[in-house]
């Protein structure tokens, strides 16, 4: 039975985070909701949103994407997770669009020339615009730091398509910080009309930044329900009792902070600045924690076992790369694996 | 695994579309052939599903509600591409016609429907003449439609026929710039023998214009006597071997010709304003002859002739029709032409006889035409005026009690050829006017809804309003021979009222009616409008007097 109910928590945790759990309210999803409706109602064509790893860009853009109904109306959207070609040639319009179609899992994604997938896709993202109120069409791509010039001109393309028949394509560029860079490359090489058309709105997005966040993010994952209508909130699925006797994880928010704070300043950092992935996995963790001490009566944690929770997330790792990336501009690839060691 | 997407405007299906109209969109918004969409509508037939129907969405195993979600568009809508909805359930002369025998093995389509994108599964159905949403006489093309697969249902066949349809009609603005299709080569159009043919006819053009602007040549040169007649020998060749090919039913060759066909007629019809003859004709026609003798008179008439053949060729040319007819057409006129151009030739040059035969021949033809028109007028009279009102004529209390309905505007259509009380309604289809208002499925709902109240005695209008909006009423048209029934819709200004029956319905190529049918049908057609005229009249009091007003102006 306690082998059971372990390994329901163990499944639950990996759900949650391989990210087909739900995704919570954070304060950067917020900002990012905020600007992208601003981006949205201004009429621009496209916006970057760029920021380091393991940060929750993707999982903040489906959270956005789900609440952009409820400001500005239903908006139809297609995320495309871009892949590396190794190849020059493999960088084909008809791979692009073929690509583009399969992520929208159409029917004929692979039929006709290179022209019948462009104009399949083209009409495919009108037929979807069209319904909107706002008859916008957002493309979410994801690691856009990969999408090469001319697929950049291939979107200037359906995007001008679309305005003919009064409809607008906006693209959302999901990536590295290393996307900000691409828009300087594109004013080097004088292409003002992509840079103007989709790398003039930027965000920069980042992990949590102060103790309220957390507590706020903390407090979201103590009200959201799980499984989805089932009246439960999600605590109660790992530590029925501890919920239920009004501990919150909102409570912990401030012990967390001061561990993090004090892992940062170890790494010489004056602010902490915390990826989600490794929220996520902390709560999991310690919310599993609690469910093995279901039985003891033990209400409170421990400093140290909390402590202890905090770094096997890795947590500490990440904020030590960026105290090295932070303080030395020259990022070596010694020094690099000396941090991650 | 959630299902695969597609490409579909909503609002691209229309009621009572044909599953090949449905098709040629399908293949538009995906850029995918027409074998694709065979392969989608498999998707929604189980697995090694062979669908021997006529009519794909009247498969019992079609997936019809897949089929809607695929598409985003509401099952209610796609039900309407079923032709089951036009089952004569009561007749069992009637029922045999909507089998699939009597699905027609090539195109039907009515040229506004096509104007506007549009093509119905009623135009197919054996039984039908004229298109119930225009009332306009339908077209066939004359190519056979091969079916596109083995498994695949009968009515699928249309989508490729269809495509080429739309495009040359210049309505489609689908077109798949990647396709390299056989038919749409530019190689293939500019065949020799089309290269030639405009060839030729641009050296006519060519000439009669250099001989025209040289002042010292009245005349055609023989230089271009000789291109002419080698341009009207090519012309008449060409139509032969298009009128061969389309009933060998090469589809191939077909397309080609029809391709070049509008840039050869458009040629041929710049040709005509030049063409010698009628320069000559003009010419002797503006000599100084005082007192112009007989011949002269008839070079004046043929001159109108040409004059309106050339009139006709241009009409020929801007009407919205198939290049092919058009094509034709223009032959046709080049041909009549080439004969006047060959008397007026001979009359030019005196021989007496030759003219004498000629003006006889015309003079003939006239007669001819004159006694058509005449008899035609007759025909016209004859089909007002012997309209007996004999049996009609105690429907005069029912629609009285109608018109006693004060507040409503009431008008009861039944049929064009029953002129009441002056009122002589359009020659119209009653499905057409109730279709154009409507939509055919609401009138079915508003005619059951009718049956509902009639039979159940609801007087109170809300309930029946409510009844009418929430019950699903999947209706079949029936037209029984024995016991006609009625359409009830709610239009803009009031309530109107139409009988459907084989007695009122010219465009169904119904049975004539036997007289004891005949005279049960008619009482019929009064107890049921009496029937209602009393239902309304003691439901509604209050409506305004205005309506009423309109009513008796239209009365």
């Amino acid at each position: 039975m306690i082998h059971d109910a372990a390994q329901f928590r163990q499944t639950l945790s990996l759900r949650l985070l391989s990210g087909r759990g739900f995704a919570v309210k954070t304060g950067p999803a917020v900002r990012y909701l905020v600007c992208l409706v601003d981006w949205l109602t201004m009429g621009s064509q496209g916006g970057v949103v760029y920021g380091g790893h393991r940060i929750g860009k993707t999982s903040a853009t489906r959270w956005v994407l789900k609440q952009l109904p409820m400001l500005v109306g239903p908006v139809p959207s297609l995320e495309v997770p871009l892949r590396h070609e190794d190849r020059k040639q493999d960088e084909t319009q008809s791979a692009f669009f073929q690509y583009l179609l399969r992520c929208a899992k159409h029917r004929h994604a692979a039929e006709g020339g290179t022209q019948d997938k462009r104009d399949r896709f083209t009409e495919w993202v009108y037929a979807r615009a069209v319904k909107s109120p706002i008859r916008t069409f957002v493309l979410v791509i994801d690691e856009a730091q990969l999408l090469g010039k001319g697929s950049y001109l291939w979107l200037l393309n359906i995007a001008n398509e679309l305005d003919v028949n009064a409809c607008r394509l906006f693209c959302l560029l999901v990536g590295q910080p290393d996307l900000a860079e691409r828009k300087i490359e594109f004013l080097d090489a004088q292409r003002e009309n992509i840079v103007g058309r989709f790398l003039i709105n930027e965000l920069p997005f980042s992990g949590l930044c102060s103790e309220q966040e957390l507590q706020e993010c903390l407090a979201e994952f103590d009200t959201t329900e799980y499984p989805p209508g089932s009246g439960a909130m999600f605590p109660t699925c790992f530590a029925p009792n501890w919920y239920a006797s009004g501990e919150r994880l909102s409570g912990f928010s401030r012990q967390i902070w001061q561990i993090l704070r004090n892992i940062s300043a170890d790494a010489g950092l004056d602010d902490v600045i915390v990826p989600m992935q490794y929220v996520t996995s902390f709560v999991t963790r310690l919310l599993s924690h609690l469910g093995s001490q279901e039985g003891r009566q033990m209400r409170e944690v421990p400093g140290e076992v909390l402590r202890q929770l905090i770094v096997s997330t890795g947590v500490h790792a990440s904020i030590r790369l960026r105290a090295l990336s932070s303080t030395d501009g020259v990022r070596t690839k010694s020094r690099r694996r000396k941090a991650a060691v | 695994m959630s299902r695969p997407t597609v490409a579909w405007r909503k609002g691209s299906l229309f009621e009572f579309d044909s599953i090949g109209i449905v098709g040629a969109r399908y293949c538009a918004f995906n850029s995918v052939t027409p074998a694709a969409f065979v392969a989608f509508l498999h998707d929604f037939f189980p697995a090694g599903h062979s669908s021997r129907s006529a009519h794909c969405v009247d498969d019992p195993a079609f997936d019809l509600a897949g089929f809607a979600a695929a598409l985003g568009e509401p099952l209610r809508l796609v039900r309407t591409l079923s032709p089951s909805l036009f089952s004569f359930t009561s007749c069992s002369d009637l029922e045999a016609w909507r089998k699939p025998e009597h699905l027609t093995e090539k195109i039907s389509y009515c040229a506004s429907c096509i104007a506007q994108g549009r093509h119905s599964f009623l135009h197919q159905l054996g039984w039908t003449q004229r298109c119930l949403l225009h009332d306009e006489p339908l077209r066939r093309l004359r190519e056979r439609c091969p079916r596109l697969h083995v498994k695949a249902p009968d009515d699928v066949r249309f989508v490729a026929p269809l495509i080429r349809l739309l495009r040359e009609r210049s309505i489609w603005p689908y077109e798949r710039r990647g396709s390299k299709g056989r038919a749409d080569s530019p190689q293939v159009l500019s065949t020799p023998g089309t290269r030639t043919l405009v060839k030729a006819v641009q050296a006519v053009n060519k000439k009669v214009q250099a001989d025209a602007s040289d002042d010292a040549r009245p005349y055609i040169s023989a230089a271009s006597e000789r291109h002419y007649n080698l341009c009207v020998t090519l012309l008449s060749r060409r139509r032969q071997t298009l009128d061969r090919a389309q009933d060998r039913g090469d589809v191939k060759q077909r397309v080609t010709w029809f391709a070049a066909e509008p840039a050869v007629a458009a040629a041929v019809l710049k040709m005509i304003p030049y063409h010698a003859p009628l320069r000559s004709a003009q010419h002797l026609a503006g000599a100084t002859i005082a007192d112009p003798p007989r011949w002269v008179r008839y070079l004046h008439r043929l001159l109108r002739r040409l004059e309106r053949g050339h009139e006709s060729c241009c009409a020929e040319m801007s009407r919205p029709i198939m290049p092919s007819v058009c094509f034709r057409s223009v032959t046709e006129q080049l041909s009549w032409l080439d004969e006047g151009w060959r008397a007026l030739s001979l009359a030019e040059r005196g021989y007496s006889t030759c003219q004498r035969v000629a003006v006889a021949d015309l003079l003939r033809e006239q007669a001819e035409a004159e006694a058509t028109i005449q008899q035609y007028g007759l025909w016209k009279d004859e089909r007002w005026s012997s309209w007996d009102p004999r049996p009609f004529a105690h429907l005069g209390d029912a629609v009285e009690q109608l018109v006693a309905w004060r507040p409503v505007d009431v008008d009861v259509d039944l049929g064009f050829c029953q002129p009441w009380k002056g009122l002589c309604l359009a020659p119209q289809g009653v499905l057409a006017e109730v279709i154009d208002h409507l939509g055919l499925a609401w009138a079915h709902a508003w005619k059951a809804a009718a049956a509902l109240l009639m039979s159940e005695g609801v007087t109170d209008s809300e309930r029946f309003t409510w009844r009418i909006r929430h019950c699903e009423i999947a209706f079949d048209l029936r037209l029984e021979a024995h016991r006609p029934s009625f359409i009830v819709q709610r239009c803009r200004t009031g309530l109107k009222v139409s009988v459907l029956s084989p007695l009122t319905e010219p465009n169904l190529a119904l049975p004539r009616l036997s007289a004891s049918r005949h005279r049960r049908h008619t009482e019929a057609i009064a107890e049921l409008t009496g029937h209602l005229a009393a239902m309304v009249v003691a439901e509604n009091q209050g409506i305004s007097e205005r309506v009423w007003a309109a009513f008796e102006r239209m009365a």
